[in-house]
């Protein structure tokens, strides 16, 4: 199989939900990001932001692992139906990431994946760059995050 | 001076900041995969050493949330920061191996005042990661707010 059929063209799979608990919030913030909106919920009612929010990088990690479980489940599926999965390589990073709305204790981020750009790697005949752009929505339907990482292919 | 708060004023374009120094353990790598990024590369020394990587590695979310915190801790912890609004780009160059010992370089790419909101200005630095061989494992490009600490420099910058 290959990676579009994973991902379909210019089509948003849903690939899960993650709620955002002060518990994890403070958490993630105390080790990576110890910003005081990011700890202090008292603290964080006074800021711009205007409550206790999750690190940006929290948010984006959180879709790795929802991202991670879909991406296992699917394999798991296109093996049972005799399918070899993809062959994917190490991520390469990403760009036009955008922190759009704070993301809340309490809150609920529903993210979608969709395959938008595929290219020929240069210098190398036997490899795809997909560019997939990715985002998340609260339990309101705003989206909160978006961004749009390159993905080699192995053809 | 090093405790004193940074304002925009402070970051002309070409400043570098050098954050201290880190180890990262492959117990860290592990439990940061576990929760967000279980491929076996990431979980398990054997499955990394077999993988093009060559050892155990890091996810390149937390490669970027320890970017974020030696960040926070050289520069954001002092600075009259308003957030950033995101990442225009991100490089995993070089993977993060168990062991390895990195430390990051903040450079001020641009900056300008906004328009939108006086007495705050955007600056854009670029983050470079190296690791204990000198080799550049991480680079990114992202903007920051901060405010001004007089007004009018908005002016003095145009």
């Amino acid at each position: 199989m290959r990676f579009e059929d994973l991902w379909p063209r210019n089509t948003a799979s849903e690939i899960g939900s993650y709620h955002f608990t002060p518990e994890k919030i403070i958490e993630f913030a105390s080790k990576f990001d110890p910003q005081y909106f990011h700890l202090d919920a008292e603290r964080a009612r006074e800021s711009v932001l205007g409550g206790l929010c999750a690190s940006g990088w929290h948010i984006c990690s959180a879709w790795m692992g929802l991202n991670v479980a879909y991406m296992f489940g699917e394999f798991k599926r296109m093996a049972k139906d005799g399918h070899q999965p993809p062959k994917l390589g190490p991520a390469l990073g990403f760009r036009d990431l955008r922190w759009r709305l704070p993301v809340f204790a309490g809150d609920t981020v529903t993210y979608s994946n969709t395959l938008t750009r595929t290219v020929r790697a240069p210098n190398h005949a036997d490899r795809l760059l997909h560019d997939v752009t990715c985002e998340g929505r609260n339990q309101d339907g705003k989206i909160v995050v978006s961004f749009t990482p390159t993905v080699i292919e192995f053809i | 001076m090093a405790d004193e708060t940074l304002y925009y004023e402070d970051f002309e374009e070409g400043r570098a900041f050098e954050s201290a120094e880190r180890t990262v353990s492959a117990e860290e790598i592990i439990a940061f995969a576990a929760e967000f990024d279980p491929q076996p590369m990431h979980l398990d020394e054997a499955a990394g050493k077999a993988s093009i990587l060559g050892g155990l590695s890091g996810s390149g979310w937390h490669m970027s949330s320890i970017a974020m915190r030696l960040f926070y801790d050289s520069v954001v912890s002092r600075t009259a920061g308003e957030g950033g609004p995101g990442i225009d780009v991100m490089e995993w160059r070089r993977p993060l191996i168990a062991g390895d010992t990195v430390r990051l370089t903040i450079r001020v790419k641009t900056r300008r005042p906004l328009a939108s909101r006086p007495g705050i200005g955007l600056v854009t630095m670029e983050h470079t990661m190296m690791n204990q061989k000198g080799e550049r494992i991480m680079r990114m490009e992202a903007p920051v707010l901060i405010r001004m600490r007089n007004q009018h420099s908005a002016e003095a910058d145009q």
